[in-house]
């Protein structure tokens, strides 16, 4: 997503860490304000949307850039009770954000079984299907190794795919019907981490334009009992992992001054 | 794992058991037969579980005169992914005209069971062999017992829905559809190549690539940019690949195969490289000028530092 235009120069690629952030601030400043930019990760906080932090970060380099309008952008948009990793790209380097858009997501998943709700999530009110819940752990790992491969997943209705100009979730809140379209996704890796039940926790790798409440949905099918999504946390896109990350507050300090 | 090059080398063994075909990629469908031939192999208390291949391939040989297909490994490559297989012993036979018109029966019975020894047999769903492909799974399986060895057919392996054949990932590397290749491969494409002098025209633009020249009959995967690693001398690099007719720099050049070396320096003339072919880029572009083709080239490996850090 990019919010203005600038005609930037050619990026030489400069990915801001928490190391580089923390360890060498003057030029890891001068780097983000430059004409070639550069790309940065960030943990995205709870409760906040992906453009939030854009625009955080639009809002802080307004006052140092010599253009009017600095181009910022990020790469795969985390929902707004997700956190994790987002990377950001400022100025020339926005131009690579296709490429961060195209790799892999990691995603830590907790799930709890036995309820379903229409976003999949918690962001829309949960019905009880089920306080009885008697699966065994090698029925889980089977069933999430089921995951693994490509699939034609349907989104949830409440995404922001557009349909006619207009994301999906307005019709959807407004109880208006929606017929989604499949996309071809596919699930690298499936990892059980734990069971707690009803609550299961496990960590998915999958392709770009994967949906986790979908997957999720799909899995509380499979069981049966219904599952929604508790929490989700991206800990890493391609090789670079949430661990790496800086803070809103990073980014404050650094272009506050 | 034994290579044998020629028929006329190959021993008799009376506890074989022999699956045959051209095996190209040693994708997962092949991996999946071969597995069923080891099996059976202890199943049956045999000794030696041979796969009978041919040298060139069939289609290279038949279709000389029209277009001939590209495969996906070189005999080179495909013996050394058979080596971790568990295979005993793999037979080569040369594959000629003359070869060709040999009926499945003569070579069935007399190849295969009287010259080897072959007591059971595994073939894949599609597979066929010997004259105008007759010799296939059903006519063994009917001709098995009077020559009293068992003939086992092992269905398509099927993952995502697609029935994995060598075919199917020729045309995805053909669309430059990588990550379902590799699905259906079980890894990264690659290909090896030798470094031939080119026209020296990226070190101008401070990008200099290494031209490679790619075996006769290996697929070049499509036309564009990768984001590849690079196997040289036993250490690996990143790199940006470019294969394409060069449109910026020449009017219907021939295809080139040119890869840049991230943080290298040295002379790479006549080595080696192996290259594996991890994500497509992008499609090739005409680009208006030098000036031009150099900044989407610093485009192309700050995608690259991205992708493989």
């Amino acid at each position: 997503m990019l919010l203005e235009l600038e005609d930037s120069p050619t990026p030489i690629v400069a990915v801001l860490n928490k190391h580089a952030l923390l360890s060498d601030p003057p030029s890891a400043r001068a780097q983000l304000l430059s004409p070639e930019g550069a790309v940065i990760l960030v943990n995205k906080p709870y409760g906040e949307t992906s453009f939030f932090v854009v625009s955080v970060l639009r809002r802080l380099l307004r006052p140092h850039v010599d253009v009017k309008r600095a181009k910022v952008g990020h790469a795969g948009t985390l929902d707004p009770l997700a956190t994790g990793l987002l990377i950001l790209a400022t100025r020339g380097c926005t131009k690579l954000l296709g490429t961060l858009t195209e790799m892999n997501k990691s995603y830590r998943i907790r799930i709890r079984l036995g309820l379903i709700s229409p976003s999949y999530d918690l962001e829309t009110p949960i019905e009880v299907i089920t306080n009885t819940i008697d699966i065994s752990r090698e029925q889980i790992e089977s069933e999430l190794q089921s995951l693994l491969g490509f699939q034609d997943q349907m989104p949830p209705i409440y995404s922001a795919i557009k349909q006619q100009g207009k994301p999906v979730y307005l019709k959807a809140r407004k109880g208006e019907a929606v017929t989604m379209q499949t996309r071809r996704i596919f699930v690298e890796k499936a990892e059980l981490l734990s069971v707690d039940l009803p609550f299961v926790e496990f960590r998915i790798v999958c392709s770009k334009g994967t949906y986790v409440r979908s997957l999720v949905h799909d899995l509380g099918e499979q069981f049966g009992t219904g599952a929604v999504l508790t929490d989700l946390e991206r800990d890493a896109i391609g090789a670079w992992r949430v661990v790496d990350a800086v803070q809103i507050d990073d980014l404050k300090t650094l272009l506050a001054i | 794992m034994k290579i044998i090059w020629g028929l006329e080398n190959a021993t008799h063994d009376p506890r074989t058991i022999v699956t045959l075909g051209s095996y190209d990629g040693v994708h997962l469908g092949h991996r999946e037969i071969i597995q069923r031939l080891c099996t059976k192999k202890r199943e049956l208390g045999l000794s030696r579980a041979v796969l009978l291949t041919f040298h060139p391939h069939p289609q290279q040989v038949l279709r000389r005169h029209n277009s001939s297909v590209a495969l996906l490994t070189t005999m080179d490559e495909r013996l050394k992914l058979l080596a971790t297989t568990g295979i005993d012993e793999v037979i080569i036979i040369e594959f000629t005209e003359q070869f060709s018109k040999t009926s499945y029966l003569d070579f069935f019975r007399d190849t295969i069971v009287t010259r080897l020894g072959t007591k059971a047999m595994v073939v894949g769903f599609n597979h066929a062999f010997g004259k105008d492909r007759q010799g296939d799974a059903m006519r063994l399986k009917s001709l098995a017992p009077q020559l009293g060895v068992d003939v086992e057919e092992v269905p398509p392996l099927i993952v995502d829905g697609i029935s994995v054949s060598s075919t199917k990932i020729r045309h995805a590397l053909e669309d430059g559809k990588l990550p379902e290749a590799a699905g259906l491969l079980g890894r990264n494409y690659s290909f090896s190549g030798v470094v031939v002098r080119g026209e020296q025209l990226g070190r101008t633009i401070g990008y200099p690539t290494a031209n490679l020249e790619i075996p006769v009959g290996k697929l070049i995967p499509a036309d564009g940019v990768y984001a590849v690693t690079v196997g040289l001398d036993g250490v690996s690099y990143n790199g940006a690949l470019s294969i394409g007719n060069r449109p910026t720099v020449v009017d219907g050049g021939k295809q080139t195969v040119e890869v840049y070396l991230l943080d290298f320096e040295g002379d790479l003339y006549s080595k080696e490289l192996a290259v594996e072919c991890v994500a497509y880029i992008r499609a090739q572009e005409t680009l208006n000028g030098l000036d031009r083709l150099k900044a989407k080239i610093a485009e192309d490996v700050a995608r690259v530092r991205i992708l493989l850090p």
